[in-house]
């Protein structure tokens, strides 16, 4: 008994005496941190990916050093928050209004309003900070470099037409960077396989390769898989290919010929009857992707996205798709030399594949990334928007680049050459749409592609099943809550026109007005044809 | 001990009583009850977590009876919270296994080894046991290959079932198969022993004196008898709590079908449940006064099942 | 007790030999994910994929994974010392004082109060969130440790102050009549009675507050937004983030953080085990 109460009084003494170092250590940092003078500046993304935040690190030392020669003393921080948590995170810092002064911006994709990260217009448009004021004149650190004089938003390889909200008329991000997703293969086992040839160019190619894979592995008892995928970026892969076969049909039910395929007009054309889950197109296009899902590791829709990589670096794969953002990910991971090459589309002659495509797809739309965005209100902005005018500046973007080994966003940045492969292509078609364009149809979507796995050969048993389980209903749905969300900005633009109004009637007082009736005129279009549609009762809304 | 019993004049002139509970009080009503009930006004406006609120009256609410995904999730939680009613069998097993051990020195050691297993975090114990789960690596699958239950399932499944989850030539894929989300949900976490829940039973046990036991030996009772008659009775108050407590944290659980399926619910969306559902519409759709609804049905529904547990299936102490 | 005749011992021995069996089945299953963080924490990547299962020679150990995890969890661990005991320390003040009225004295208004607290379990907490949020922010604890310790002890108080009163109201009546006698005010009474009484259950409730306060890691990502601030539940989240994981690092940065953990359990054991069976944690 006696030595219990010992025990338990060393342990407890441990823990106070733990306790008393740590509390002495928190004060201690609280006087430290009072010290005055010294500005923070403190920006959030969610890329935790290799080599990214040591760089991220490396720019914030650098501009540190900048600004103490200017007198200032600044302090820069990063935060990165994982992915899981961000939307949850980002709601919460956003409408708490402790926010850090910068904040990466996700793309929106148009269908759910929302990005993946939580991000929407309505917050874009409450929480961050129109820099449209700012884009036309030249960054200040381009001085004696190639662009100087160069207007900030020429600078950028599209121009920043990324950056620019068409439903807010502003710029509200600041890009560094462009993504692109290739082919990934283990060099030395693919040399081992096939000798000296090349990597695969097309799909039929790309497919014997594959089994050539397997029957390699299988000759020599190896447990080996052609292609390493997972839930993340397998469906990245399918899709590129699967994409190929929209490329005619989008283009057919686009009513209003934008070059991009607008998923509202797809929608709608799915409840007027034009196309459906068993189209031809659809049908193709559902094959082509379960070719290449039969290419991966079993169960691969189960494990995440580190488990393929696992996979890949483990040397259990020849092939791993996976985007520019993991080529520094994968390089530090992989103990053999890395190879990478273009995703193997069908050719224009394929017999199967090729006639619902124009050609190879093009990548001149996927524009800029990794943007970053400034928080509305926030301390010391001005100094917030200088830092994001050295990260995009010709040296900043040229160090980002080469330290991080992701494609720089600012023309005329030199590019390292084994980021080349990485460089987007912009010859070719775009690829037009998948069955995923708003939350529920995606949703819809990832419920039902077990079936795709679960019956290898042919599609049909998806088709029948994703179109029982309300595939119209879901695009009422979100074809719904896009209106809705289109409307609701309208009406929040009424304020702004009500001050453009009072203070001078300029350009920007009729762009709004024609901004406004374009997006009134499109929601209600929508909202007509899906009376007409539910009134003929061939739909319930 | 029984309270003193204290009305209107005495209370009045203790009124210091008052004084202890206060704190406790003020702290759960300011950061417990405020934000809930300001959840419950929320959930009669559209609100996307903003400033912005626009008042719809129960347009939520009759919303959410016409949500099949809700509907859905609603049954795939009742399952669950079956599953986790008789998962609390091992539990009951091990307290009185623990319980029967004649000598002190081991029982001591048992609860000691009970315990131990605390000190690994959350997040590892998910990591492990979806890595038990993997299709490739996994124990499950390589511990059925070595048992031959994957051919049993197999010929099963080509036989009787018919659900070709089960396929000779692929492992099975534990968590991307619709048919088997919930099964592998519910076999998560084997042998399902909550070291609280056995400390629980043991403490009920605890009041069974040794002369109780050595009267039943004298009758010739069998040791289920034992514990049907004897043990399973007094532990009755203990097994009620616990089944109140696991219905709740079933009910509100949302974490482990998130992270193991996503916020979709993964393959047919069979792994949705209330509060996954209610986590989606919040934060993947926007729409958190639909959200706040559809936590105060499920606040509704607790609230109403934990009456009735505490009415009809009442047990004397 | 008398020494049992051999023959009787062998009896006994036979009797009870498949009860340990089994309770070692049940137990070994049980410790399995601890055995799979140990012998994970000290393989890389290659040799956990051709040998997932068992451990490694001590020779092949990879020492670097703990100086990772060291060097990853080093900077937070102040921070959740700090959090933990201090959220535990006041969860249990609190808790106390609520148990002492609840348990002693059935005031006018005790069964509504008491209600207040019960209710609390049912509710579910994802869309408060943003309320709760909003809150701190106006109360100006945004970005602070206090929020944290403030929220653990909020959060803490239906629990303990269940168990603690079931407990209290056991204690004999004797005791606080003799007290009172004696003039002790509630506080002495507190201090005097109820502590000493009910210290095992005391430090077992502090023990089970300062685990969960260790291992919470939503509420710190979501309040703290300085690097500074960090506490162990962040720092492990990242991990989890990681796109390559390296799992012998994730399991000693783990089995780092476990520490003090484990140390507290190993002094403590038994006032531990005798707190949680002392039929406290009844209905």
């Amino acid at each position: 008994m006696n030595r219990d109460k010992i025990l338990n009084t060393i342990g407890f003494s441990l823990l106070g005496l733990c306790f008393l170092f740590a509390l002495w250590n928190v004060a201690f940092r609280t006087v430290r941190e009072l010290e005055p003078g010294v500005v923070t500046i403190r920006f959030a993304h969610w890329q935790l990916e290799g080599g990214l935040r040591s760089t991220f690190d490396i720019l914030s030392r650098e501009y540190e050093k900048i600004c103490a020669a200017r007198g200032l003393k600044v302090r820069v921080e990063q935060q990165a928050i994982p992915e899981r948590v961000f939307p949850n995170w980002l709601v919460t810092q956003l409408v708490g209004g402790k926010a850090p002064q910068i904040i990466a911006i996700d793309n929106i994709t148009s269908g759910s309003g929302m990005s993946p990260k939580g991000m929407t217009t309505d917050r874009i448009a409450r929480y961050f900070e129109a820099i449209s004021a700012r884009v036309h004149e030249p960054n200040p650190y381009n001085i004696g470099t190639p662009l100087e004089g160069v207007p900030w938003c020429d600078t950028f390889v599209d121009g920043m037409s990324r950056s620019y909200d068409s439903n807010l008329l502003d710029y509200y991000s600041v890009p560094l960077s462009m993504y692109t997703f290739r082919l990934f293969y283990n060099k030395p086992l693919y040399r081992e396989i096939f000798g000296d040839a090349p990597p695969p160019t097309e799909y039929r190619e790309f497919l014997k390769a594959c089994a050539t894979i397997t029957a390699y592995g299988r000759a020599r008892g190896l447990n080996l898989v052609p292609i390493a995928g997972s839930k993340y970026n397998a469906p990245m892969l399918t899709d590129y290919f699967a994409g190929t076969q929209t490329q005619k049909l989008g283009r057919r039910l686009n009513r209003f010929n934008t070059l991009v395929s607008n998923d509202s007009e797809v929608m709608l054309a799915y409840l007027r009857g034009e196309w459906n889950v068993r189209s031809p197109e659809i049908t193709a296009s559902l094959r082509l992707l379960q070719s290449i899902n039969r290419n991966f590791q079993p169960g691969f829709q189960q494990v995440d996205r580190d488990s393929a990589t696992f996979y890949f670096v483990q040397e259990r794969c020849v092939f791993v798709s996976a985007g520019s953002w993991d080529n520094t990910s994968l390089r530090i991971q992989a103990p053999f030399d890395l190879g990478v090459c273009h995703i193997p589309v069908p050719a224009v002659s394929d017999p199967d594949y090729g006639r619902f495509m124009y050609g190879p797809p093009t990548e001149a739309a996927n524009g800029t990334a990794l943007a970053f965005g400034l928080v509305r209100g926030a301390a010391r902005s001005d100094l917030a928007l200088d830092f994001l005018h050295y990260l995009s500046s010709y040296h900043g973007n040229a160090l980002f680049s080469k330290h991080s080994g992701w494609l720089p966003s600012v023309i005329k940045v030199p590019v390292d050459e084994t980021l080349e492969v990485f460089e987007p292509v912009i010859d070719g078609y775009p690829n037009a749409f998948g069955l995923g364009m708003g939350t529920e149809t995606s949703r819809l979507r990832d419920n039902d592609y077990y079936l795709l796995q679960a019956f290898p050969d042919s599609p049909q048993k998806f088709q029948d099943v994703f179109e029982r389980n309300g595939y119209g209903k879901a695009c009422i749905g979100d074809l719904t809550s896009w209106q809705t969300r289109v409307l609701r900005i309208v009406t929040r633009q009424d304020t702004l026109l009500a001050a453009y109004y009072e203070r001078s009637r300029d350009r920007k007082f009729y762009e709004l007005i024609e901004q406004q009736i374009q997006q009134e005129q499109s929601a209600y279009m929508v909202d007509s044809e899906l009376s007409t549609l539910t009134k003929e009762n061939q739909w319930q809304r | 001990m029984a309270a003193v019993s204290m009305s209107g004049r005495r209370a009045l002139y203790n009124w210091r009583i008052y004084l202890y509970v206060l704190p406790s009080l003020g702290l759960i009503l300011t950061f417990c009850y405020f934000p809930a009930i300001s959840a419950v006004v929320r959930s009669f406006f559209e609100w996307q977590g903003g400033d912005y609120m626009q008042f719809i009256g129960w347009e939520n609410y009759t919303n959410a009876f016409n949500d099949p995904v809700l509907r859905s999730s609603f049954v795939t939680i009742s399952v669950l919270i079956v599953a986790g009613i008789i998962k609390m069998v091992p539990s009951i097993l091990l307290a009185v296994l623990i319980h029967r051990i004649a000598s002190d020195r081991w029982q001591y050691w048992y609860r000691v080894l009970l315990i131990i297993p605390m000190v690994v975090p959350d997040l590892v114990n998910i990591f492990i046991w979806k890595f038990f789960f993997d299709p490739n690596l996994g124990l499950i699958n390589a511990s059925f290959d070595l048992f031959g239950i994957k051919s049993a399932l197999v010929w099963l499944d080509q036989h009787v079932l018919h659900w070709s989850a089960f396929r000779p030539d692929s492992p099975i894929s534990w968590l991307n198969e619709p048919r088997l989300i919930i099964p592998s949900l519910i076999f998560w976490g084997f042998p399902w022993i909550g070291a609280m829940s056995v400390y629980i039973f043991l403490a009920g046990l605890q009041s069974i004196g040794a002369e109780v036991y050595e009267a039943a030996e004298l009758d010739g009772a069998s040791s289920w008898q034992k514990f049907t008659k004897i043990e399973f009775p007094l532990i009755m108050t203990q097994v009620r709590l616990n089944v109140i407590l696991v219905v709740i944290g079933t009910l509100q659980g949302y974490g482990l079908q998130y992270l193991l399926l996503g916020p979709a619910g993964g393959p047919a969306g069979r792994g949705m449940v209330p509060g996954l559902w209610m986590f989606n519409r919040a934060f993947i759709a926007g729409q958190f006064g639909y959200a706040c609804a559809i936590g105060m049905m499920l606040f509704l529904i607790i609230a109403v099942l934990t009456y009735f547990n505490n009415k009809y299936i009442r047990v004397e102490k | 007790m008398n020494t049992p005749h051999p023959t009787a011992a062998a009896a006994i021995r036979k009797r009870e030999l498949p009860k340990h069996t089994a309770v070692w089945c049940i137990l070994s299953l049980q410790l399995l994910p601890l055995y799979m963080m140990v012998q994970m924490s000290v393989k890389n990547n290659t040799e956990f994929l051709l040998n997932p299962w068992f451990p490694t020679a001590p020779a092949q150990w990879n020492w670097a994974n703990f100086a990772y995890g060291i060097k990853l969890i080093g900077p937070y661990l102040a921070n959740t010392v700090f959090i933990a005991t201090l959220g535990a320390l006041l969860t249990l003040f609190f808790a106390i004082m609520a148990a002492y009225f609840f348990a002693r004295y059935r005031m006018p208004g005790h069964n509504l109060l008491w209600s207040l607290f019960i209710t609390l379990m049912l509710l579910p907490g994802v869309a408060n969130i943003v309320p709760l949020f909003t809150l701190l922010k106006s109360m100006n604890l945004l970005n602070t440790l206090w929020a944290l310790i403030i929220l653990g002890f909020a959060g803490g108080q239906v629990f303990n102050t269940f168990i603690l009163r079931n407990f209290i109201e056991d204690l004999p009546k004797d005791l606080f009549e003799a007290a009172e006698i004696d003039g002790a005010s509630h506080w002495q009474q507190i201090i005097n009675v109820v502590i000493p009484m009910s210290a095992p259950i005391i430090g077992t409730l502090f023990i089970l507050s300062f685990l969960h306060l260790w291992n919470e890691f939503m509420m710190p990502l979501i309040i703290l937004s300085d690097a500074q601030l960090f506490t162990l539940g962040v720092g492990l989240i990242y991990l989890d983030g990681e796109y390559v994981k390296q799992w012998g690092q994730i399991m000693a940065a783990f089995l780092v953080a476990s520490i003090p953990l484990i140390m507290i359990f190993l002094f403590c054991m038994k006032l531990f085990v005798r707190g949680l069976t002392s039929g406290a944690v009844k209905g």
